[in-house]
């Protein structure tokens, strides 16, 4: 049986939760559009899966929580709640109301150990009125996120974000996607793929995603890589490397365990 | 008539009898207005319901499987009441008690045409008028009911009393029966003896467990839901310090009769509490309960039905383990100061959300863009180099500024704040403010941080 054969046979879907390493997953799953469309065409499903834990790094330097998830938050408080486990500060609700995030669907809930802030985050999950759960994790075992992303997965429709350091990105992980944020200044973000049911990307996103308070600050040259460097939208055509092959991070020793 | 009488467990040492079986009763009102304790059993009366239920099998059916849930131990059913429980003794007498939570219950089954000659059968100890006198009336040579029965009238009468012979009647249908039948109380309060002493307060649960499930059939009956509990241990009498009794109050934000979601609450807040003796009693009152009719079944299945916890439930249960101060929700203000736009409460209070956004007044455009997505409360002061501020050990650089924005005159000390947007070198933006204090130099402090 020739090669091309096999690869034809596998080209349409057999079993959900079974893809070619070359394309992304044809998630069964409901997704939320991430708001940004260069994100979209990254993420398997066009979104953020819901009922998945999603991870995400960040250094402690820079808060990109909102800009980030925003116009998925603004989406998702229509109609649900959404709840903040274990924020680093308390959030200012003015100005996330200018931005369309109502006051009244935010909740949040401050836990003084990081095993109480799992234990509030799993209860959540279980609850299927949730909406959007945030949780901020500076430590967290590979057991507790896996059961943070069961009790996502066995409910089903929320989203679930955990927020973790950047130094994180080295150990293994049960979440199904995992990115790293970088902020760039005021007016972008810089996304690494680090984990995702698809090829891998071995370029960064970047997003422009700017801040309110943007257009009163002096104009800021864009950083020389952001515009050579986005990657081009829904195109996969290039060879890619075989699924197992990610790349190296940067920060990291040695070859990330791909969990 | 179509009675069913049902034997309890031995109730624990201590505890009297009837009360011990009081849950139960409001249980068997689900399925018959007439329920009646009757000689330390349950009794009662389901000829009316019998077509509600689907007949005499299907009802009987449920009674088993249900029944053990209730700490009960054997059934039995008859053409009469007497019968019934004359059925039930006699059984227990001969020493087959089953064992406590045996499902289903083993079901003694008298069928009218077969009244008699299963009643002439049992031995004299089943009936409560003739225990008494089954002493004397074995000397005679009267060992069964039957024996009894065919001894003249008038003798019985005259030598044990008018309450033999009208029991004997009720047992075999030629009198009628009659009872007290059973009322729910207006309000809920149940003691409960605990089998032993209990040294630490989460060993209450499983004593205040069964307390729920009484006040869930109690909830049931009276078709209310409760918002608030109170439940009291009693203390050891020897050793007890100043306090008797401890207790703890337990508030829902709306009304519930979800026992399970109640025990679950209550585990929370037994787990924090630390007993001040052991304890040996449990009481659990209803002290504030609102109307919560049941709703019917829906032909179709509601997905989110029993899918899970719902939202409220979810807080109550989050406040309970984290502290009401703990898990909050804000309110935004109508004020210019970034530091009083809001307001944080405790979310418990105000679990349901409401259904439209409140009406606050919105920060005008140009302040709107200056906000800060989260903020730093109380401000964090900074420390200077020639004047600079500094966050991390580094210098920051203000891009934007200054927003001038003072306080209230009516304030004690206005302050006067100009507010920038500032970077620090990792790239983060930061807000800080400048506050022109009453002292020389002007100090730093960072409010904010842009996310």
């Amino acid at each position: 049986m020739s090669s091309r054969h096999t690869s034809a046979r596998l080209a349409d879907p057999v079993w959900p939760g079974v893809w070619r390493g070359d394309q992304l997953e044809n998630t069964t799953g409901t997704v939320t559009s991430s708001g940004h469309p260069a994100l979209d065409a990254a993420l398997p499903g066009g979104g953020w899966p819901q009922g998945a834990l999603v991870e995400l790094l960040h250094s402690g330097a820079c808060l990109p929580e909102w800009r980030l998830l925003l116009p998925t938050l603004r989406a998702v408080a229509a109609g649900r709640p959404v709840l903040l486990v274990a924020p680093p500060h308390r959030p200012h609700l003015s100005a996330l109301a200018a931005q369309g995030l109502p006051a009244h669907r935010l909740w949040l809930a401050e836990a003084r150990t990081p095993a109480l802030a799992l234990w509030s985050a799993e209860q959540a999950l279980r609850c299927p009125d949730l909406g959007a759960l945030l949780v901020w994790l500076p430590q967290a075992q590979p057991e507790q996120l896996r059961r943070l992303h069961l009790a996502a997965q066995a409910t089903g429709t929320p989203l679930c974000f955990a927020w973790r350091p950047l130094e994180a990105s080295s150990s293994a992980s049960p979440a199904p996607l995992r990115l790293a944020v970088r902020s760039l200044g005021s007016d972008g973000l810089r996304l690494d793929m680090l984990k995702r049911r698809g090829p891998p990307l071995e370029r960064p996103i970047m997003l422009p995603a700017s801040l309110p308070v943007q257009r009163l600050l002096p104009a800021v040259p864009l950083p020389a890589d952001m515009a050579a460097n986005v990657y081009p939208i829904g195109g996969h055509n290039r060879p890619t490397p075989h699924v197992v092959d990610r790349f190296r991070p940067r920060t990291g020793t040695g070859w990330r365990t791909c969990a | 008539m179509w009675w069913i009488a049902f034997a309890p467990e031995p109730a624990p040492v201590g505890v009297p009898a009837p009360e011990a079986l009081l849950p139960a009763c409001w249980w068997a009102l689900r399925f018959t207005p007439r329920v009646c304790m009757a000689d330390d059993l349950l009794l009662l009366e389901a000829e009316a319901s019998l077509r509600l239920f689907g007949g005499e099998d299907a009802l009987l059916e449920r009674l088993r499987q249900e029944a053990a849930a209730w700490q009960l131990t054997a059934m039995a059913c008859a053409p009469t009441g007497q019968a019934a429980l004359a059925l039930l003794h006699a059984r227990q007498d001969t020493g087959h008690g089953a064992l406590p939570g045996t499902s289903p219950l083993p079901l003694l089954r008298c069928l009218p045409p077969r009244l008699n000659q299963t009643l002439d059968r049992l031995p004299l100890h089943s009936l409560a008028a003739t225990r008494e006198h089954a002493p004397t009336l074995h000397r005679l040579g009267c060992r069964t009911l039957g024996d009894l029965r065919r001894l003249p009238r008038a003798s019985i009468a005259r030598r044990f009393g008018a309450a033999v012979l009208l029991c004997l009647d009720q047992a075999y249908g030629q009198a009628v029966e009659t009872h007290a039948w059973l009322q729910v109380p207006e309000r809920f309060d149940l003691r409960l003896e605990l089998p032993g002493r209990i040294d630490h307060a989460p060993g209450l649960l499983f004593g205040a467990r069964r307390l729920l499930q009484a006040l869930q059939a109690w909830l049931q009956m009276r078709q209310q839901g409760v918002t608030e509990l109170l439940l009291r241990w009693e203390h050891d009498r020897w050793r007890r310090g100043d306090a008797a009794e401890g207790q703890l109050r337990l508030r829902t934000a709306e009304a519930t009769r979800d026992t399970t979601h109640l025990g679950r609450l209550l585990g929370e807040h037994l787990a924090r509490t630390t007993l001040q003796a052991p304890a040996l009693a449990l009481r659990l009152e209803a002290t504030e309960t609102a109307a919560l009719p049941t709703r019917s079944n829906s032909l179709l299945p509601d997905p989110a039905e029993h899918s899970g916890e719902r939202w409220p439930q979810l807080l109550e249960r989050l406040t309970a383990r984290l502290g009401a101060e703990h898990l909050l929700q804000g309110e935004p203000l109508a004020d210019h100061r970034p530091g009083h736009m809001q307001i944080w409460r405790s979310a418990a209070a105000q679990a349901e959300p409401p259904a439209s956004a409140p009406r606050t007044r919105r920060p005008d455009e140009a302040h709107a863009a200056w906000q800060p997505h989260w903020l730093v409360d109380p401000p964090q002061a900074l420390p200077t180099h020639n004047g600079h501020p500094c966050h991390a050990g580094a210098a920051l650089t203000l891009l934007a500024g200054p927003l001038r924005l003072e306080g209230h005159w009516w304030d004690a000390q206005p302050a006067v704040r100009d507010h920038f947007v500032a970077q620090s070198p990792q790239g983060g933006l930061l807000w800080v403010f400048r506050e022109h204090g009453t002292s020389g130099s002007p100090a730093w402090f960072l409010q904010g941080f842009y996310g």
